[in-house]
Protein backbone atom coordinates (compact mmCIF):
# COMPACT_ATOMS: atom_id res chain seq x y z
CA UNK A 1 0.00 0.00 0.00
CA UNK A 2 1.29 3.49 -0.99
CA UNK A 3 2.29 5.78 1.91
CA UNK A 4 0.00 8.42 1.87
CA UNK A 5 1.66 10.83 4.50
CA UNK A 6 5.42 11.51 6.18
CA UNK A 7 5.87 11.34 10.11
CA UNK A 8 6.22 14.10 12.11
CA UNK A 9 9.93 13.32 12.09
CA UNK A 10 9.96 12.52 8.52
CA UNK A 11 8.33 15.98 7.87
CA UNK A 12 11.02 17.25 10.46
CA UNK A 13 13.69 16.10 8.84
CA UNK A 14 12.36 17.72 5.14
CA UNK A 15 11.62 21.02 7.01
CA UNK A 16 15.40 20.85 8.06
CA UNK A 17 16.44 19.96 4.61
CA UNK A 18 14.43 22.78 3.76
CA UNK A 19 16.08 25.33 5.90
CA UNK A 20 19.52 24.30 5.51
CA UNK A 21 19.49 25.60 2.11
CA UNK A 22 17.58 29.00 3.21
CA UNK A 23 13.98 28.59 3.35
CA UNK A 24 13.24 30.37 6.48
CA UNK A 25 10.27 32.55 6.21
CA UNK A 26 7.22 30.53 7.93
CA UNK A 27 4.79 31.13 5.36
CA UNK A 28 7.33 29.75 2.30
CA UNK A 29 8.79 27.15 4.22
CA UNK A 30 5.09 25.67 4.97
CA UNK A 31 4.50 25.80 1.88
CA UNK A 32 7.85 24.08 0.58
CA UNK A 33 7.00 21.57 2.93
CA UNK A 34 3.72 21.08 1.97
CA UNK A 35 5.10 20.51 -1.88
CA UNK A 36 7.87 18.55 -1.52
CA UNK A 37 6.26 15.96 1.09
CA UNK A 38 3.66 15.99 -1.76
CA UNK A 39 6.79 14.79 -4.25
CA UNK A 40 8.77 12.89 -1.97
CA UNK A 41 5.87 10.99 -1.22
CA UNK A 42 5.75 10.47 -5.28
CA UNK A 43 8.96 9.01 -5.09
CA UNK A 44 8.83 6.93 -2.39
CA UNK A 45 5.97 4.80 -3.74
CA UNK A 46 8.75 3.81 -6.21
CA UNK A 47 10.62 2.16 -3.61
CA UNK A 48 12.32 4.99 -2.26
CA UNK A 49 13.74 6.25 1.33
CA UNK A 50 13.17 9.18 2.36
CA UNK A 51 16.54 9.81 3.11
CA UNK A 52 17.44 8.56 -0.52
CA UNK A 53 14.81 10.97 -1.51
CA UNK A 54 16.68 14.03 0.02
CA UNK A 55 20.07 12.81 -1.43
CA UNK A 56 19.30 12.69 -4.55
CA UNK A 57 17.82 16.49 -3.82
CA UNK A 58 21.02 17.51 -2.40
CA UNK A 59 22.51 18.98 -5.55
CA UNK A 60 23.45 22.30 -6.86
CA UNK A 61 20.80 23.07 -9.27
CA UNK A 62 17.78 22.06 -6.27
CA UNK A 63 19.89 24.51 -4.07
CA UNK A 64 19.57 27.59 -6.72
CA UNK A 65 15.66 26.96 -7.10
CA UNK A 66 15.14 27.43 -3.52
CA UNK A 67 17.47 30.37 -3.20
CA UNK A 68 15.52 31.34 -6.42
CA UNK A 69 11.94 30.68 -4.85
CA UNK A 70 12.94 32.19 -1.69
CA UNK A 71 14.32 35.69 -3.52
CA UNK A 72 11.69 36.25 -5.54
CA UNK A 73 9.36 35.27 -2.10
CA UNK A 74 10.60 37.87 -0.62
CA UNK A 75 10.80 40.46 -3.27
CA UNK A 76 6.96 39.58 -3.66
CA UNK A 77 5.93 39.81 -0.09
CA UNK A 78 7.70 43.39 0.17
CA UNK A 79 5.04 44.47 -3.13
CA UNK A 80 2.37 43.09 -1.42
CA UNK A 81 2.87 44.71 1.89
CA UNK A 82 3.09 48.03 0.45
CA UNK A 83 0.07 47.28 -1.94
CA UNK A 84 -2.08 46.16 1.00
CA UNK A 85 -1.24 49.48 3.24
CA UNK A 86 -1.64 51.56 0.17
CA UNK A 87 -4.90 50.03 -0.04
CA UNK A 88 -5.73 50.26 3.80
CA UNK A 89 -4.54 54.32 3.11
CA UNK A 90 -6.95 54.73 0.62
CA UNK A 91 -9.91 52.60 2.21
CA UNK A 92 -9.16 55.13 5.49
CA UNK A 93 -9.09 58.53 3.10
CA UNK A 94 -12.84 58.37 2.71
CA UNK A 95 -15.44 61.37 2.62
CA UNK A 96 -16.87 59.93 5.66
CA UNK A 97 -13.85 59.27 8.19
CA UNK A 98 -12.63 62.79 6.96
CA UNK A 99 -15.75 64.29 8.02
CA UNK A 100 -15.73 62.74 11.27
CA UNK A 101 -12.33 63.73 12.06
CA UNK A 102 -12.70 67.33 11.32
CA UNK A 103 -16.20 66.64 13.62
CA UNK A 104 -14.05 64.94 16.61
CA UNK A 105 -11.18 67.98 15.99
CA UNK A 106 -13.78 70.25 17.08
CA UNK A 107 -15.39 68.43 19.73
CA UNK A 108 -12.61 68.19 21.59
CA UNK A 109 -11.16 71.28 20.93
CA UNK A 110 -14.20 72.32 22.81
CA UNK A 111 -13.92 70.16 25.21
CA UNK A 112 -10.37 70.71 26.40
CA UNK A 113 -11.41 74.32 27.33
CA UNK A 114 -13.22 72.62 30.36
CA UNK A 115 -11.29 71.74 32.95
CA UNK A 116 -12.62 68.73 34.36
CA UNK A 117 -13.29 66.65 30.66
CA UNK A 118 -9.85 67.48 29.54
CA UNK A 119 -8.23 65.21 32.55
CA UNK A 120 -10.76 62.21 30.41
CA UNK A 121 -8.54 62.57 27.51
CA UNK A 122 -5.28 62.33 29.12
CA UNK A 123 -7.12 59.43 30.82
CA UNK A 124 -7.69 57.97 27.81
CA UNK A 125 -4.37 58.88 26.24
CA UNK A 126 -2.71 56.58 29.68
CA UNK A 127 -4.90 53.70 28.90
CA UNK A 128 -4.74 53.45 25.01
CA UNK A 129 -0.83 53.09 25.72
CA UNK A 130 -1.23 50.34 28.24
CA UNK A 131 -4.04 49.01 26.59
CA UNK A 132 -1.43 49.31 23.01
CA UNK A 133 1.64 47.34 25.13
CA UNK A 134 -0.33 44.94 26.59
CA UNK A 135 -1.94 43.21 23.78
CA UNK A 136 1.68 44.31 21.93
CA UNK A 137 2.91 41.89 25.09
CA UNK A 138 0.30 39.37 25.20
CA UNK A 139 0.68 38.18 21.58
CA UNK A 140 4.67 38.54 21.96
CA UNK A 141 4.34 35.98 24.71
CA UNK A 142 1.89 33.57 23.57
CA UNK A 143 2.25 33.94 19.58
CA UNK A 144 5.37 32.39 18.54
CA UNK A 145 4.28 33.34 14.78
CA UNK A 146 4.46 37.37 15.73
CA UNK A 147 7.76 37.21 17.56
CA UNK A 148 9.40 38.41 14.37
CA UNK A 149 6.84 41.24 13.90
CA UNK A 150 6.59 41.81 17.83
CA UNK A 151 10.44 42.62 18.58
CA UNK A 152 11.55 43.97 21.93
CA UNK A 153 12.63 47.04 19.74
CA UNK A 154 8.98 47.47 18.78
CA UNK A 155 7.64 47.16 22.06
CA UNK A 156 9.84 49.19 23.69
CA UNK A 157 9.47 51.74 20.92
CA UNK A 158 5.77 51.92 21.13
CA UNK A 159 5.99 52.37 24.93
CA UNK A 160 8.78 54.76 24.56
CA UNK A 161 6.92 57.04 22.09
CA UNK A 162 3.27 56.95 24.36
CA UNK A 163 5.46 57.44 27.28
CA UNK A 164 7.33 60.82 25.55
CA UNK A 165 3.35 61.89 24.74
CA UNK A 166 2.22 61.89 27.80
CA UNK A 167 4.74 63.00 29.95
CA UNK A 168 4.92 66.15 27.60
CA UNK A 169 1.12 66.52 28.21
CA UNK A 170 1.82 66.44 31.97
CA UNK A 171 4.91 68.99 31.63
CA UNK A 172 3.44 71.27 29.43
CA UNK A 173 -0.22 71.36 30.33
CA UNK A 174 0.19 70.52 34.26
CA UNK A 175 -1.56 67.64 34.25
CA UNK A 176 -3.75 66.80 36.24
CA UNK A 177 -4.81 70.46 36.32
CA UNK A 178 -4.45 71.61 32.51
CA UNK A 179 -4.34 75.27 31.51
CA UNK A 180 -5.40 75.31 27.89
CA UNK A 181 -5.84 79.01 27.92
CA UNK A 182 -4.90 80.22 24.07
CA UNK A 183 -6.65 79.17 21.30
CA UNK A 184 -3.27 78.27 19.17
CA UNK A 185 -2.71 76.19 22.63
CA UNK A 186 -6.18 74.23 22.22
CA UNK A 187 -5.85 73.95 19.01
CA UNK A 188 -2.12 72.25 19.24
CA UNK A 189 -3.27 69.78 21.81
CA UNK A 190 -6.25 68.68 20.05
CA UNK A 191 -4.18 68.03 16.66
CA UNK A 192 -1.61 66.11 18.58
CA UNK A 193 -4.35 63.89 20.44
CA UNK A 194 -6.20 63.26 17.26
CA UNK A 195 -3.43 62.02 15.54
CA UNK A 196 -2.56 59.95 18.25
CA UNK A 197 -5.92 58.17 18.15
CA UNK A 198 -6.01 58.41 14.07
CA UNK A 199 -2.44 56.77 14.14
CA UNK A 200 -3.81 53.88 16.23
CA UNK A 201 -6.64 53.46 14.32
CA UNK A 202 -4.29 53.44 11.00
CA UNK A 203 -1.65 50.76 13.26
CA UNK A 204 -4.84 47.80 14.47
CA UNK A 205 -6.41 48.20 10.59
CA UNK A 206 -3.07 47.61 9.63
CA UNK A 207 -2.29 45.16 11.84
CA UNK A 208 -5.10 43.07 11.41
CA UNK A 209 -5.02 43.40 7.60
CA UNK A 210 -1.50 42.31 8.03
CA UNK A 211 -1.89 39.29 10.55
CA UNK A 212 -5.02 38.00 8.82
CA UNK A 213 -3.51 35.97 6.36
CA UNK A 214 -1.24 34.30 8.69
CA UNK A 215 -3.62 33.40 11.59
CA UNK A 216 -4.20 30.32 10.30
CA UNK A 217 -0.27 29.05 10.85
CA UNK A 218 -0.75 26.75 13.63
CA UNK A 219 1.57 26.80 16.80
CA UNK A 220 2.99 23.37 15.74
CA UNK A 221 4.34 24.59 12.44
CA UNK A 222 6.67 26.30 14.64
CA UNK A 223 6.98 24.22 17.13
CA UNK A 224 6.68 20.09 16.64
CA UNK A 225 8.25 21.34 13.56
CA UNK A 226 11.64 22.36 15.25
CA UNK A 227 12.51 19.54 16.97
CA UNK A 228 16.09 18.71 17.02
CA UNK A 229 17.46 16.86 13.98
CA UNK A 230 16.95 13.36 13.84
CA UNK A 231 20.38 11.47 14.37
CA UNK B 1 22.80 1.26 -22.03
CA UNK B 2 24.00 3.53 -24.35
CA UNK B 3 20.85 3.57 -26.39
CA UNK B 4 18.82 4.39 -22.91
CA UNK B 5 20.34 7.01 -21.79
CA UNK B 6 21.12 8.43 -25.60
CA UNK B 7 16.85 7.94 -24.78
CA UNK B 8 16.50 9.37 -21.27
CA UNK B 9 18.77 12.13 -22.69
CA UNK B 10 16.18 12.91 -26.03
CA UNK B 11 13.35 12.84 -23.96
CA UNK B 12 14.94 15.39 -21.72
CA UNK B 13 15.59 17.87 -24.72
CA UNK B 14 12.31 17.12 -26.23
CA UNK B 15 10.96 18.05 -22.77
CA UNK B 16 13.23 20.94 -22.20
CA UNK B 17 12.03 22.47 -25.60
CA UNK B 18 8.76 21.67 -25.28
CA UNK B 19 8.36 23.57 -22.14
CA UNK B 20 10.10 26.66 -23.62
CA UNK B 21 7.39 26.76 -26.46
CA UNK B 22 4.86 27.06 -22.81
CA UNK B 23 7.26 29.74 -21.77
CA UNK B 24 5.13 33.37 -20.75
CA UNK B 25 1.88 31.51 -20.70
CA UNK B 26 2.76 30.21 -17.85
CA UNK B 27 0.52 32.84 -15.65
CA UNK B 28 -2.59 32.21 -18.45
CA UNK B 29 -2.27 29.00 -17.93
CA UNK B 30 -2.14 28.77 -13.62
CA UNK B 31 -5.08 31.19 -13.82
CA UNK B 32 -7.15 29.00 -16.61
CA UNK B 33 -7.01 26.38 -14.28
CA UNK B 34 -7.93 28.19 -10.60
CA UNK B 35 -10.87 29.58 -12.64
CA UNK B 36 -11.89 25.89 -13.75
CA UNK B 37 -11.21 24.43 -10.42
CA UNK B 38 -11.91 27.10 -7.61
CA UNK B 39 -8.94 26.73 -5.10
CA UNK B 40 -5.51 25.06 -5.89
CA UNK B 41 -2.61 23.93 -4.22
CA UNK B 42 1.06 24.18 -6.07
CA UNK B 43 1.50 20.90 -6.20
CA UNK B 44 -1.97 20.56 -7.73
CA UNK B 45 -1.38 23.14 -10.42
CA UNK B 46 1.72 21.84 -11.56
CA UNK B 47 0.39 18.17 -11.92
CA UNK B 48 -2.62 19.26 -13.72
CA UNK B 49 -0.86 21.41 -15.97
CA UNK B 50 1.43 18.21 -16.89
CA UNK B 51 -2.10 15.78 -16.85
CA UNK B 52 -3.54 18.14 -19.28
CA UNK B 53 -0.61 18.54 -21.36
CA UNK B 54 -0.32 14.48 -21.36
CA UNK B 55 3.09 15.30 -19.48
CA UNK B 56 4.58 17.96 -22.45
CA UNK B 57 4.63 21.00 -19.87
CA UNK B 58 6.25 20.25 -16.62
CA UNK B 59 6.15 23.34 -14.62
CA UNK B 60 9.27 23.54 -12.58
CA UNK B 61 8.81 24.73 -8.52
CA UNK B 62 11.44 27.63 -9.65
CA UNK B 63 8.70 29.13 -11.94
CA UNK B 64 5.65 27.83 -10.25
CA UNK B 65 5.78 29.60 -7.32
CA UNK B 66 7.78 33.05 -8.18
CA UNK B 67 4.62 32.99 -10.62
CA UNK B 68 2.09 32.32 -8.19
CA UNK B 69 3.84 34.49 -5.50
CA UNK B 70 3.57 37.11 -8.00
CA UNK B 71 -0.31 37.07 -8.98
CA UNK B 72 -0.76 37.35 -4.99
CA UNK B 73 1.40 40.55 -4.65
CA UNK B 74 -0.44 41.90 -7.79
CA UNK B 75 -3.70 41.17 -6.17
CA UNK B 76 -4.81 38.52 -8.38
CA UNK B 77 -4.65 35.65 -6.02
CA UNK B 78 -6.46 35.00 -2.72
CA UNK B 79 -5.08 32.40 -0.05
CA UNK B 80 -6.25 30.20 2.36
CA UNK B 81 -4.32 27.89 4.32
CA UNK B 82 -5.49 24.59 5.75
CA UNK B 83 -4.43 21.73 7.81
CA UNK B 84 -3.25 18.65 6.10
CA UNK B 85 -1.95 16.30 8.06
CA UNK B 86 0.68 17.24 10.09
CA UNK B 87 1.70 20.28 7.61
CA UNK B 88 -0.15 23.41 6.74
CA UNK B 89 -1.49 23.71 2.94
CA UNK B 90 -1.54 26.77 1.26
CA UNK B 91 -4.67 26.78 -1.17
CA UNK B 92 -4.81 29.92 -4.00
CA UNK B 93 -8.05 31.19 -5.48
CA UNK B 94 -8.60 33.94 -8.02
CA UNK B 95 -10.34 37.34 -6.37
CA UNK B 96 -12.76 39.58 -8.11
CA UNK B 97 -9.85 41.27 -10.52
CA UNK B 98 -7.98 37.86 -10.72
CA UNK B 99 -11.39 37.14 -12.51
CA UNK B 100 -11.34 39.61 -14.99
CA UNK B 101 -7.84 39.25 -15.44
CA UNK B 102 -7.96 35.69 -16.59
CA UNK B 103 -10.68 36.39 -18.64
CA UNK B 104 -8.51 39.22 -20.37
CA UNK B 105 -5.67 37.26 -20.43
CA UNK B 106 -7.24 33.77 -21.84
CA UNK B 107 -9.16 35.94 -24.48
CA UNK B 108 -5.98 37.11 -25.69
CA UNK B 109 -4.05 33.76 -25.82
CA UNK B 110 -7.30 32.64 -27.81
CA UNK B 111 -6.59 35.01 -30.04
CA UNK B 112 -2.43 34.32 -29.96
CA UNK B 113 -3.00 30.73 -31.16
CA UNK B 114 -5.50 31.60 -33.27
CA UNK B 115 -3.40 33.82 -35.33
CA UNK B 116 -0.76 31.58 -35.24
CA UNK B 117 -2.96 28.66 -36.68
CA UNK B 118 -3.60 31.26 -39.32
CA UNK B 119 0.10 31.89 -39.85
CA UNK B 120 0.82 27.80 -39.86
CA UNK B 121 -2.46 26.53 -41.48
CA UNK B 122 -3.48 29.27 -43.82
CA UNK B 123 -5.93 26.67 -45.88
CA UNK B 124 -7.23 25.12 -42.30
CA UNK B 125 -8.46 28.57 -41.35
CA UNK B 126 -9.97 29.31 -44.43
CA UNK B 127 -11.50 26.42 -44.54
Amino acid sequence: MDKTELTTEETSELVHFLKSWGIDEPILLAEMTDHYSDKALEIISTGKSLEEVLNSWRTKSMYRTLRQIDAKYKEYAKKDWRRRHWRIFKELITPRNVFIFLLSFIAISFILKMKYLSGIFFGLVILKAVGIVGFVSYHYTFNKLKRRLYTPTAIGLLWFGNYLIISHFIRVFEFPEPVVSTNSQAIAMTTIICFIFVSDIVFFQVWKYITKTTNHITKEMLTEWEIPKPE
Amino acid sequence: MHKNLMYICFRKIENVSKNHLYKGTLTTVILQLLSDEGRMYGYEIAKRAKELTKGDLDITEGALYPALHKLEAQGFLDTERVEVGNRTRKYYKLTETGNKEATHRIAELTEYVKNLQNFLNPQLSNG
